[in-house]
C-alpha cells in the first residue's frame, strides 16, 4: 500500500488548494462543541498537505462525530453505528492511491464497533482514525459509553456511571501490530494539530483518541471553552 | 480366514481370497459385465478415512471418461465423531449415468464401506437399493475385542432380510502389505476397486491423484498408486462382476467441478477481485478455490473478524470502484443485514453469496436446505429491495456470477446469489464456458465529473443513475445511510424520502421488464404445475419426466429470479388446474392441530406466489437435510394430483 505522504508527491497538477476548497455543509454541531475543533485542524492539514479533494475519503459510522464526512468537500462515507472501519478497509484494499480517513465517537468505536476496531489495528492497513471521545453518546442524548468516567451520571445511569472506564489507549496498545497510537484533545489546538500532521505521516494505522468536550452532556467532566 | 457366521449365510459372498503376492498377478475370475445406462455408488468410512477423496476422484475421472455424474457428499454431523458409529458416516454418493445426470437420484446401488456401523447408517437413511451391492471391509468380523465382534453380527443381522449383497473384502490386511497405517491407505485401495468395476482408465485415475495431491510428497503420490493397482488387482481376482456405463457421444469440451469452485471461478471471470469473508460452512470452500488462484494471479480474499466486517469491506471496496463480493450462509446473513440496508440505500453494487444450509440458528450446518428465500427478499428493517437469484445447477453456478455482477453494476444494486449446500459439494461435469468480453467488468471510470451531475441523478422513469467514484475530479459528495436527494445531501422531508424509495423501487421493476416469462418443462398446460427454485431443478424435471410416462399430465417450471419475480407467471399458472412448489423447506400440513387454510405456513416460495399472483398455489415441503429423490417428488405429485372433475 502506499502511504498518505507518497501521495502527495503524485500531485501532477498545478492546483493550490486553499482552506474553503475543504469546506463542505455548514456543521451542525452544538455551539461550543469539541468536534468544531477537530473539523478546523483536519480542514487546516488537508491544505497544508495539499489533498486532492477528489483523492480523499473521509468515512464515519454514526454519531454526532459521524457527520464529521458532511462538513468536508472530499469523498465521503457516512454508513451505519459502529463499522466505518470495515468500509474504510475496503476502500484501501482496493483504492490504495487514496487518502483515507477515519472518524468515530467513542460509542461507535469502543463499544458496538469493538470488533473492527481491535481487528482493524491489528490488520494496520494505511488509515488515519480518529475517534472524537466525548465520554458519552452524544446523538442518542446522554447514554453511558464505555469511556464515561466513573460517577458521571446518564440517562441509562442516573446515579453514576458504575464501572470505571475503558482505556482506549491501554487497549490499543495491547494489540499486537498496531503501529501508531496517540491521545490529544481538541482544546489544545498546537497539540492536536502536531498529532493529526504526525498520524497522517505516519504509514500503517494511525489511531489517535482525541479528547473532545461535549458542553451538552458532560459539561464539567471536561474543560470549558 | 474369515469365519461365516449363520446371520450372514445366504447374503454374505465371501471373496475367496488367498493372501500373498500371488494375488496381483492372478488371471483373475470371470466376470459377468453388467450393462447399464446409469448406477450409482457409495463411499463411506469413519470421518478421516479418506472415503470423500476417494469419491471425489472416482467422480471427475468418469466425468472426464464421457459418463453423466452427480455427486452428494455424506457429512458426519461432528468434526470428530466417535469411530465405528453410524452418525460418524463420511463419504459420497455418486451416481453416474451414459447421459446428463441432474440429481442424486434415488437408491444406492453399490457400496464400498469401510465398516459395518457405517453402513448400517446408510442402510437405516433408506438409501440404499434393496438389490444392492456391499463391498465391506471385514476385519471386523474376526476382530480382538468381542464387543466388535458383536457389534457386527447385529449389523449383519438387521441388514438380513433386506436381499443386499455383500461382499467381504479384506482392505485393511491388504493395503497392510504396502502401508503401516491402513486408515491412510484403504480409501485408495477401494478407488482401484472402484475403477476396476467400472472399467475406468487408469491413466485418468493416475492423473487425477496427482492433481488432487499436487501439496503432498511424490511419495504420497507413487504410494497412493500402488494402493490403487492392489485394489484394482485384488477385484479382478475375486469379483465375478463389472459394470459398464458406456457414455453417449459428445464431442463438446466439458469441465467437472463442484457449486463451489464453479462460483469462485465465476467470480474470476465476472472481474470480481475483491471477495470478503468469515469462515462458515457450506460456504468456505469458496474462498478457499479464490485463494488459492489470487495469490498467484492476483486479487484478494479477505478473511474477516466476522461476516459483518465482510459486509462492510466489500461495500467499501465496491464503493471505491469496482463491484466486491462477500460470501456467506445463513447465520452470516442475518449478520450482513444492517449493512446490506445501507448498500442499497447508498446504492453501491454488491453481490451476496448465499450458500444455504439447514436452520434457524446453527441449524443442520452442513445440510441442505432452502430456508432462507424470505430471509433474502425481506430480512431488512425499512424497505430495502434487492435482486435475488438462485442458480438451478452447478453451470449456472459459474454464470450467476457474471450476470449478478453486471446487474449489480448497471442497477447500482444489491444482489443475493442463493445456493445451497447440495450445490456447494455436489460436482458434475457442463460444457467448458466460451469466454465472453461481456462477463468483464470495465475498469472503473475516473474521468471529471461534468458540473452539475449529480451522485444520485436518478432518470425518472427508471431509476436508475451513473455512480460517482472517489478520484473522480468534481464528483465529491458524501454517500449516507441517511434519506438523501439527488444530492447526496440529507433531507428529512416527506417528499424525498419517498421519492427515494421510489427511484430504488423503480429499478427492481426495470430489471423485472426485461427478463423473459420462463417455459414450463414437460407440457404448456395440464392438470398439475410444480414450482421450484434452486438446486431442486434435476430432481423435480425427472420426475416430471417419470409422471409423465406414468400417465400423469404434470409439468414443472423452475424459477432463477426471485426478486424481481420472473414475468407471465399468472398466466402460465392459468394453464393449470393446480400449481405448487416443491421446496426443500418448512410447511405447516393440512390436518396438523391447530392449522387452517388461513394460519398454515407455507413454503417460502408458494408464499411469494400466492402474494404475487393471488393464484391458489399449494406446496410440499420437507427438511430432510439432504438432497430431495425424484421418486419422493413423483409420489407427492401423485397426491397432488386434482381430483378429476374439479374445474
Ligand atoms: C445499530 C444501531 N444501534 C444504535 C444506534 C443508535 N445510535 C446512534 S449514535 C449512537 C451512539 C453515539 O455515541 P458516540 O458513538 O459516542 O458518538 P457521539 O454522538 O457522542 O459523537 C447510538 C447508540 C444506531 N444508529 N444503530
Ligand atoms: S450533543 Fe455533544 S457531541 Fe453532540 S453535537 Fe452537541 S455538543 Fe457535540
Amino acid at each position: 500500500m502506499s502511504s498518505c505522504s507518497l501521495h502527495v508527491l503524485t500531485n501532477d497538477d498545478d492546483r493550490t488548494f486553499t482552506l474553503s476548497d475543504y469546506e463542505g455543509a455548514r456543521a451542525r454541531w452544538c455551539p461550543g462543541c469539541g468536534d468544531h475543533s477537530v473539523l478546523a485542524a483536519v480542514e487546516k492539514l488537508l491544505s497544508a498537505e495539499q489533498l486532492k479533494p477528489e483523492d480523499t475519503v473521509f468515512v464515519s459510522g454514526i454519531g454526532c462525530s459521524s457527520r464529521f464526512p458532511h462538513y468536508l468537500k472530499t469523498y465521503g462515507f457516512h454508513g451505519v453505528h459502529g463499522r466505518a472501519l470495515p468500509v474504510a478497509l475496503g476502500i484501501k484494499l482496493h483504492r490504495p492511491e487514496l487518502a483515507v480517513f477515519v472518524v468515530m465517537g467513542d460509542g461507535d468505536c469502543t463499544s458496538i464497533g469493538a470488533g473492527h476496531w481491535v481487528h482493524t489495528l491489528r490488520y494496520n492497513p494505511d488509515l488515519v482514525v480518529l475517534m472524537l471521545d466525548n465520554g458519552i453518546y452524544g446523538l442518542t442524548k446522554n447514554q453511558t459509553s464505555p469511556t464515561t468516567p466513573q460517577g458521571v451520571p446518564s440517562n441509562t445511569q442516573p446515579q453514576g456511571t458504575i464501572l470505571p472506564p475503558l482505556n482506549p489507549i491501554s487497549l490499543a496498545l495491547g494489540v499486537s501490530n498496531a503501529s501508531f497510537v496517540a491521545q490529544t484533545a481538541e482544546f489544545v489546538p498546537a497539540h492536536l494539530y502536531a498529532t493529526l500532521r504526525a498520524a497522517f505521516h505516519h504509514r500503517g494505522l494511525s489511531f489517535v483518541r482525541i479528547l473532545q468536550r461535549c458542553p451538552v452532556f458532560t459539561r464539567g467532566s471536561l474543560p470549558r471553552r | 480366514m474369515l469365519r461365516v457366521h449363520p446371520a450372514m449365510r445366504g447374503i454374505v459372498t465371501v471373496a475367496n481370497h488367498v493372501a500373498g503376492p500371488a494375488d496381483a498377478a492372478s488371471p483373475g475370475r470371470p466376470h459377468t459385465v453388467h450393462r447399464m445406462r446409469e448406477h450409482t455408488v457409495e463411499v463411506v468410512s469413519d470421518s478421516g478415512e479418506g472415503a470423500q477423496k476417494c469419491s471425489q476422484i472416482f467422480g471427475a475421472v468418469s466425468a472426464k471418461m464421457g459418463n453423466g455424474v452427480w455427486t452428494v457428499e455424506i457429512i458426519p454431523a461432528e468434526i470428530q465423531p466417535p469411530a465405528r458409529a453410524p452418525e460418524g458416516a463420511s463419504g459420497n454418493r455418486i451416481r453416474l449415468g451414459a447421459g446428463q445426470v441432474t440429481n442424486w437420484g434415488d437408491d444406492t446401488n453399490l457400496v464400498v464401506a469401510f465398516n459395518e456401523q457405517v453402513l448400517l447408517a446408510r442402510h437405516r437413511a433408506g438409501a440404499l437399493a434393496r438389490d444392492a451391492t456391499i463391498l465391506l471391509e471385514d476385519k471386523w468380523a474376526t476382530d480382538d475385542d468381542a464387543d466388535i465382534r458383536d457389534a457386527w453380527l447385529q449389523a449383519m443381522r438387521e441388514i438380513a432380510d433386506v436381499g443386499y449383497r455383500v461382499v467381504t473384502v479384506p482392505m485393511e490386511e491388504r493395503c497392510l502389505t504396502l502401508v503401516d497405517d491402513a486408515r491412510k491407505g484403504k480409501n485408495m485401495f477401494a478407488l482401484g476397486m472402484l475403477a476396476f468395476i467400472y472399467q475406468r482408465n487408469l491413466d485418468l485415475v493416475f492423473e487425477q491423484i496427482a492433481h488432487t495431491f499436487r501439496k503432498k510428497s511424490d511419495a504420497v503420490y507413487a504410494r497412493n498408486v500402488d494402493l490403487v493397482r492392489l485394489g484394482y488387482d485384488w477385484a479382478g481376482a475375486h469379483l465375478d462382476f463389472r459394470i459398464e456405463i458406456t457414455p453417449e457421444p459428445n464431442d463438446r469440451p466439458m469441465v467437472v467441478m463442484n457449486g463451489n469452485e464453479a462460483i469462485g471461478m465465476g467470480a474470476i471471470a465476472s472481474g470480481m477481485e475483491l471477495c470478503a469473508m468469515y469462515p462458515i460452512t457450506p460456504a468456505t470452500s469458496v474462498s478457499h478455490y479464490l485463494s488459492e488462484v489470487f495469490e498467484r494471479f492476483g486479487g484478494v480474499v479477505h478473511q474477516a473478524e466476522d461476516e459483518i466486517a465482510a459486509a462492510g469491506v466489500a461495500i467499501g471496496a465496491s464503493y471505491a470502484g469496482k463491484v466486491a463480493f462477500t460470501i456467506t450462509s445463513g447465520p452470516g446473513l442475518a449478520l450482513k443485514t444492517e449493512f446490506l440496508g445501507l448498500a442499497v440505500m447508498t446504492e453501491v453494487p454488491l453481490v451476496v453469496v448465499n450458500v444455504q444450509r439447514g436452520g434457524p440458528s446453527t441449524g443442520l450446518p452442513t445440510k441442505v436446505e432452502q430456508s432462507d428465500l424470505l430471509a433474502a427478499l425481506f430480512a431488512q428493517p425499512g424497505d430495502a429491495p434487492r435482486v435475488v437469484i438462485a442458480p438451478a445447477t452447478i453451470e449456472e453456478c459459474f454464470h450467476v456470477m457474471t450476470t449478478a455482477r453486471r446487474i449489480a453494476e448497471a442497477f447500482r444494486a444489491v444482489v443475493i446469489v442463493l445456493s445451497d449446500a447440495n450445490l456447494a459439494t455436489g460436482v458434475q461435469p457442463f460444457p467448458r464456458p466460451e469466454v465472453d468480453t461481456r462477463w468483464h467488468a470495465e475498469p472503473a471510470d475516473l474521468s471529471a465529473v461534468l458540473a452539475g451531475r449529480k451522485p444520485y441523478g436518478w432518470d425518472e422513469s427508471t431509476g436508475l443513475s451513473r455512480r460517482i467514484v472517489p478520484g473522480q475530479r468534481g464528483g465529491m459528495h458524501t454517500v449516507t445511510g441517511l434519506s438523501h436527494d439527488e444530492g447526496s445531501k440529507v433531507a428529512y422531508s416527506a417528499g424525498v424520502h419517498g421519492r427515494g424509495m421510489a427511484m430504488r423501487s423503480r429499478k427492481i421493476a426495470v430489471l423485472s421488464s426485461l427478463l423473459t416469462p420462463p417455459t414450463p418443462y414437460g407440457a404448456e398446460e395440464g392438470d398439475l404445475l410444480i414450482v421450484g427454485w434452486g438446486s431442486t431443478k434435476g430432481a423435480i424435471e425427472e420426475a416430471v419426466d417419470r409422471a409423465r410416462a406414468a400417465g400423469l399430465s404434470v409439468a414443472s417450471l423452475h424459477l432463477r429470479f426471485l426478486s424481481p419475480m420472473e414475468p407471465g407467471l399468472t398466466a402460465i399458472f392459468q394453464r393449470f388446474r393446480r400449481v405448487a412448489t416443491v421446496e426443500i423447506n418448512y410447511s405447516d400440513t393440512m390436518g396438523d392441530p391447530y392449522v387452517t387454510e388461513e394460519n398454515r405456513r407455507r413454503g417460502q416460495l408458494s408464499w411469494l406466489l400466492r402474494a404475487q399472483t393471488l393464484v391458489d398455489v399449494d406446496c410440499w415441503t420437507r427438511v430432510p437435510g439432504e438432497p430431495l429423490r425424484p421418486g419422493a417428488i413423483v409420489q407427492a405429485m401423485h397426491d397432488l394430483m386434482p381430483p378429476r372433475g374439479d374445474a
